[in-house]
């Protein structure tokens, strides 16, 4: 994108430089005096000024160009100055004015300066305080300027509160004598009533309450505004100082207020481009203080005379007008400020109603050509959706829209609103200076309060939008829709011009950006719906990229009609142009169309994959996201500077009309009403609750059931885990009351970390694997490998605590010698299982999942535990309703706790148990294990199909023990089902890949994470959608990290799911879980979500529902959010 | 919530290899229900009489014990008007490793020997003791009378 000039001399310049009171007296001459050097650059830097700051006044220009004049580039260093400390430069007394005074007026073009404009500002200061109620008071009109066209117009009354400020007889108030206003010679905001008799001077008698005299007075003294008084309220009798009483007052607008429209926005706009240059912090500060005072009166008193805005939007497009209510917007606003869920509410309404806005109008149903899938009723409305975006009405189904459909379709210029004019009540008609027509409607800049009576449109230079239909929905097929439906560019020529001159021109092919999980899914999507030989898609990756794209791409019949990439490709092209300054690959071509998938990536517009996003070149621009806003309206910022959306995809514009009411509260309809009619054209989004014109849902799912499953810890996990939640919330305080919880933010995330991984698995914790965290917190890596030697201290303190545990667990085991005996014993005792049964379960005994006690009874081992917990449940009840509590110490209660053999009634432990492990599979476990006695007596009697290991219950996690048992059970009652299991710890998932290796061929396992490289993530995938052998009785399980495989795949084949911890994020889960339960799937979904039962993790679901119904998210900036994470932290240490 | 698969199990085999004098069928709309019949054994006072008794299988079945109640009036020191049975396997003696056959024919033990230093049924028990024949007595006129 080209950017414009430093700034544009072709524009027209207002010139009112006695904005500023004090300099008001000396009037401008213009004379020619011959310019010398100096005089000729304090032209242009003054016509620069000008430029960007109109109004600014003749003494601040001088004191600035003296101030730089000397500097290489006086207009930027200048503007800077002035734009960092405005009030310097407007409050200061400058000695030194008027000693170029003689000069400055050369500077003035008399064809920049129209009297007319001038007449707005510079005036006698006398005229200027004088408004009399007098009609026909010709230096009213006349100081007005002498231009012929000049008019008045009534837009309404009010009722003033004033106070008395002298004491006055009431009834003298309704002589002969006039009321009028009078502004305080410097003081705006004061605004005197006076007296005006025939034959005696001006009688101050009271004042205009402050509030109003704020709105009224700068108006007033702009001559913007002509009001006339009627007394309404008086107390009888004698009036006294401080005594209350009420005027009415009937206001009129005067042409000045629209004479200056013109040329405003683009002023504007080219202000706030070159502003925005200079990182600007503070808003408003591109308008000088003159302007924006006399914004907010003018809105003010639009307010407070009940103006109205024409109340039925513009039917017929899409794209509905911009319409405030003024007179609700001025009383919502108080209200729902204060209350919290204001801003959530209307960000859903904003969807809420861009919903029913695009269904209610009727698209017609386009089907594409050469498409091999018959797109469903709304995915057609989106495509012929689509196409209008890009101009191809031609190709919607049912032809044209109508001429007059696509006029109003403009979108009125969002930077105005519309008002009515009002009737004029007829004793008020005398006081109206009309010329012309003031029939409908006229136009207010919302940004520096000038007037228009043309319908100010909006081209907004955009072609293309946001497709933002949820999950599941199709958004890819409806896309690749509309690229067989417009796979060219058919007007060629009147499109060169506009892009780039350097960069060819492939004028049949669309890009489509994608992050690199999705790349085939892209690739297979687009060779299943393409029926045509013509089309193909060309895989822009890897060995395949090709510097010469323009070879491939322009001038080419056999040119690819799509090219597929990654975002981590375009990034890495663009850092290589960047430092080369060369264009190759995809920055050589500008395409037809680009099409960002997953686009809400690029939301940041700071980071390297925004800016390289940003710089491809293309004519027609497309973003699909199921999340246009994941956390802060910041978001939509970006994907609209890239749609080019003018004039929102300047930030300056975007921030102070968006992002910071919504910020600060202020102003908050308005902003919300305008980022609506900012989205309402470009942004399509339908849900999946949506229902279509048949009154069907959009996408008729199967059903979905998420059930949450609450685990127990295990003793070991449970004396770790409080071990570390004692620590951590120690930690916690400690920095609390030091105040030092920012600064330690990472060590006290690191021991919340560890928390998370004991829910997991105990052996996380000897891991590196942050799981998520550095996701949510990308300096939080960094700032781990800094503290890490604080943070491998804490953690070696664990991994001896873990040590110490299992200590004293081996302290309780057998005896080599004992464990020989009963191996022996056993051995003797069960030759083979062959009908042999469970005696709890009653079932056969499988020797893959059997225990065996010590006294040689056997039990399958999740029917033993069974049997463990519950009796040490049972008695721990019984304990301590007859006991006093104890408090526990690290084996307390296992030990008071005797478990009797179900079979003979003698007394079994937990750690003196053995386990059975089939024949065929000693290979692998020989292998891990350290156990020799494994290897002694099973290898001396090879004709037995068994071997007998020593059993630890609990040695596995409790999450994984309940997620076998579940695959279990999974494998008995669907064999050929596919299962999916998440998880945030990719450590977790290498875990429970070797623990169903011991499973053998029941379980088809394949494995998922970051770690993999585009080709062995497909394969994967394609390996993982096969059909597996119902009848063997075998499952597919996929385990899938939640950070790759979270977004985007497409895994219907699967209907059931693990969740094994719980996000920060509910939305996460949710995406992950969508992955499963969306179109295509045919089966009812079953979800299991873990969580160990009053751990960190029970919390966070706390924080999830809250975080959901504040919608904390779209408000906060980084810092806020981070205090808000410490209050959540603390939450989750307060008991 | 669906039946654990040892209770299909146990069912099955009641009715495909039944016990001598004992019947339990499940009711068709609760299969944790059942109504048994136990006959009385031979050479008890209770000979010839049948039984009915109530048989319920919790929730944690079989982590805890099936729930039995006699139906039909019953004289019997350890067996109460309610038709409470005490009985130590189906209290603290109770073990996983049972089943709800080995309940019923510890029950219809009992019937054999009854056991009046262990009483549930005050009453009956002193009679049982102090006044045997008489008990005897009053057990087989309730059988007749009652357990048709």
């Amino acid at each position: 994108m080209k950017r414009s000039p430093f700034f544009d001399h072709s524009l027209k310049t207002v010139v009112s430089p006695s904005s500023v009171p004090s300099t008001q007296d000396d009037p401008i001459v213009i004379d020619d005096v011959t310019s010398s050097p100096d005089d000729s650059a304090f032209a242009s830097f003054k016509k620069g000024m000008l430029s960007l700051f109109r109004g600014i006044s003749t003494p601040i220009l001088e004191k600035l160009f003296d101030d730089y004049k000397g500097s290489d580039s006086p207009l930027a260093e200048a503007t800077n100055a002035y734009l960092d400390n405005p009030d310097y430069y407007k409050l200061s007394p400058f000695t030194n004015v008027s000693s170029r005074k003689h000069k400055a007026p050369s500077l003035l073009d008399s064809n920049i300066v129209k009297k007319k404009k001038l007449a707005m500002n510079v005036k006698p200061s006398t005229s200027i305080l004088t408004i009399s109620e007098e009609p026909n008071d010709d230096s009213c009109v006349s100081s007005a300027g002498d231009v012929s066209d000049n008019w008045r117009k009534y837009i309404g009354s009010f009722d003033v509160d004033c106070w008395c400020t002298r004491t006055v007889v009431s009834s003298s108030l309704f002589g002969d004598g006039h009321l009028i206003f009078e502004v305080h010679k410097t003081n705006d905001n004061v605004v005197y009533i006076k007296l005006a008799e025939t034959g005696r001077a001006l009688r101050e008698i009271g004042r205009v309450n402050e509030d109003v005299a704020v709105c009224l007075g700068p108006l007033l003294r702009a001559h913007i505004l002509y009001v006339t008084l009627e007394p309404y309220y008086f107390p009888g009798g004698i009036m006294h100082i401080g005594d209350t009483f009420i005027m009415q007052v009937h206001c009129f607008v005067e042409s000045v207020l629209f004479s200056q429209s013109d040329n405003s926005n683009k002023n504007l706009l080219h202000a706030l481009k070159y502003s925005e240059g200079n990182h600007l912090k503070s808003k408003d500060e591109s308008l000088d203080a003159f302007t924006i005072r006399k914004r907010t009166s003018i809105f003010d008193l639009f307010r407070r005379v009940g103006i109205s805005t024409p109340a039925i939007p513009r039917s017929g497009g899409v794209k509905n007008a911009q319409i405030v209510d003024l007179s609700d917007s001025g009383n919502d606003d108080q209200e729902d400020l204060n209350s919290n869920e204001f801003t959530m509410n209307k960000i859903k309404d904003l969807y809420g109603t861009n919903q029913s806005a695009a269904i209610k109008y009727e698209w017609p149903e386009t089907s594409p050509s050469d498409f091999n899938l018959e797109l469903r009723p709304y995915q057609k409305h989106g495509l012929s959706w689509m196409l209008h975006r890009e101009n191809e009405d031609k190709k919607i189904a049912g032809g044209n829209l109508s001429k007059s459909e696509n006029d109003i379709d403009k979108a009125i210029n969002p930077l105005y609103r519309e008002y009515k004019w009002p009737s004029v009540p007829k004793n008020l008609k005398q006081y109206e200076v009309l010329k012309g027509e003031f029939e409908g409607s006229f136009y207010i800049n919302l940004y520096d309060g000038s007037c228009s009576f043309k319908r100010p449109t909006l081209n907004s230079g955009c072609v293309g939008g946001i497709l933002a239909d949820e999950m599941g929905l199709g958004k890819t097929i409806t896309t690749l829709s509309l690229i067989f439906s417009c796979p060219y560019d058919t007007h060629i020529t009147d499109v060169q011009s506009q892009l780039s001159e350097n960069r060819s021109y492939a004028s049949g092919t669309t890009l489509i950006v994608v992050p690199m999980a999705l790349l085939s899914q892209w690739d297979k999507e687009f060779t299943r719906v393409n029926g045509s030989v013509e089309r193909h898609c060309f895989v822009y990756y890897g060995t395949n990229i090709v510097d010469n794209l323009p070879n491939l791409l322009c001038n080419n019949s056999k040119a690819p009609t799509v090219i597929l990439t990654t975002y981590g490709i375009v990034q890495s092209e663009w850092s290589r142009i960047e430092s080369k300054d060369t264009s190759k690959g995809l920055y050589s071509v500008d395409f037809f169309r680009i099409i960002l998938d997953e686009g809400h990536i690029i939301r940041n517009r700071s980071t390297k994959t925004a800016r390289a996003i940003y710089a491809l070149g293309a004519k027609r621009k497309w973003i699909l996201t199921g999340t246009p806003i994941v956390n802060r309206l910041e978001d939509l910022y970006s994907l609209i500077r890239f749609l080019n959306f003018e004039p929102w995809s300047n930030h300056f514009l975007w921030k102070h009309f968006i992002t910071a009411p919504f910020d600060t509260g202020k102003d908050l309809p308005l902003a919300f009403t305008l980022l609506k009619s900012i989205l309402d054209p470009i942004l399509l989004r339908r849900t999946k609750g949506q229902r279509g014109r048949d009154g069907k849902l959009l996408v008729e799912l199967p059903p979905k059931e998420v059930v949450l499953e609450e685990l127990k810890f295990n003793e070991k996990e449970e004396i770790l885990y409080n071990w570390l939640k004692a620590r951590a919330v120690t930690t916690f305080n400690e920095n609390f009351r030091k105040g030092l919880l920012l600064k330690n933010y990472s060590s006290i995330l690191t021991q919340l970390l560890r928390l998370r991984q004991v829910c997991d698995h105990i052996d996380l914790i000897k891991t590196q694997d942050t799981g998520d965290a550095c996701g949510e917190n990308e300096a939080f890596k960094d700032r781990m490998s800094l503290s890490n030697d604080i943070i491998s201290k804490e953690d070696k303190e664990a991994l001896a605590m873990i040590k110490s545990i299992e200590q004293k667990e081996i302290a309780g085991r057998m005896s080599l010698e004992e464990m020989k005996h009963t191996k022996t014993e056993i051995y003797k005792l069960y030759p083979n299982f062959d009908g042999i049964e469970c005696s709890i379960c009653t079932g056969p005994i499988d020797p893959r999942n059997c225990v065996i006690t010590e006294c040689k009874h056997c039990f399958c081992a999740s029917c033993l535990k069974e049997h463990f917990d519950f009796q040490e449940q049972h008695q721990n009840i019984l304990e301590t309703e007859y006991s006093t509590e104890e408090v526990s110490n690290v084996n307390s209660h296992s030990n008071n706790v005797k478990v009797l053999c179900p079979m003979c009634r003698a007394e079994i432990k937990k750690n003196r148990l053995f386990k059975t492990v089939p024949k065929n599979l000693g290979v692998q476990l020989t292998k891990q294990s350290q156990d020799m006695l494994l290897t002694q007596v099973g290898s001396s009697n090879s004709n037995r199909q068994y071997t007998v290991r020593p059993f630890d219950p609990y040695g596995k996690s409790s999450k994984l023990n309940a997620l076998l048992s579940h695959l279990d059970q999974i494998r008995e009652e669907s064999p050929g089902d596919h299962v999916i299991v998440f998880s945030q710890f990719t450590s977790f998932l290498d875990i429970i890949e070797k623990e169903l290796a011991n499973y053998g061929s029941e379980f088809v396992v394949y494995k998922f994470d970051g770690r993999l490289s585009m080709e062995e993530r497909q394969k994967v995938l394609t390996n993982f959608e096969k059909e597996c052998d119902a009848k063997k009785s075998i499952i597919s399980i996929l385990l899938l990290s939640l950070r790759a495989g979270g977004v985007g795949l497409n895994l219907t084949v699967a209907s059931k799911a693990f969740l094994l911890d719980p996000h920060w994020n509910n939305a996460v889960e949710f995406q992950a879980i969508d992955r499963l339960h969306r179109v295509g799937q045919k089966k009812s979904v079953k979800v299991v979500r873990f969580v160990m039962q009053g751990s960190i993790e029970e919390r966070m679901l706390d924080i999830q529902t809250k975080k959901n119904r504040l919608g904390e998210a779209l408000t906060l900036n980084d810092e806020e959010r981070r205090k808000k994470r410490i209050q959540e932290i603390q939450s989750i240490f307060k008991d | 919530m669906s039946l654990p698969k040892r209770i299909i199990r146990e069912t099955e085999r009641l009715t495909t290899d039944p016990v001598a004098g004992i019947t339990a069928v499940p009711h068709s709309d609760n299969l944790r229900y059942f109504d048994v019949v136990i006959t009385g054994p031979e050479g008890s006072p209770y000979e010839n009489g049948k039984f009915k008794l109530e048989l319920f299988l919790p929730d944690e079945y079989p982590m805890v014990a099936p729930k039995v109640r006699f139906l039909t009036k019953i004289y019997h020191p350890n067996i109460d008007r309610l038709g409470r049975i005490c009985l130590d396997v189906l209290k603290n003696n109770w073990s996983p490793a049972l089943q709800i056959r080995t309940i019923l024919l510890s029950i219809q033990a009992l019937l054999s020997s009854p056991n009046p230093d262990d009483p549930l049924a005050n009453e009956v028990a002193e009679e049982w003791k102090n006044n045997h024949a008489h008990a005897i007595e009053t057990a087989r006129d309730w059988t007749a009378r009652y357990a048709k």
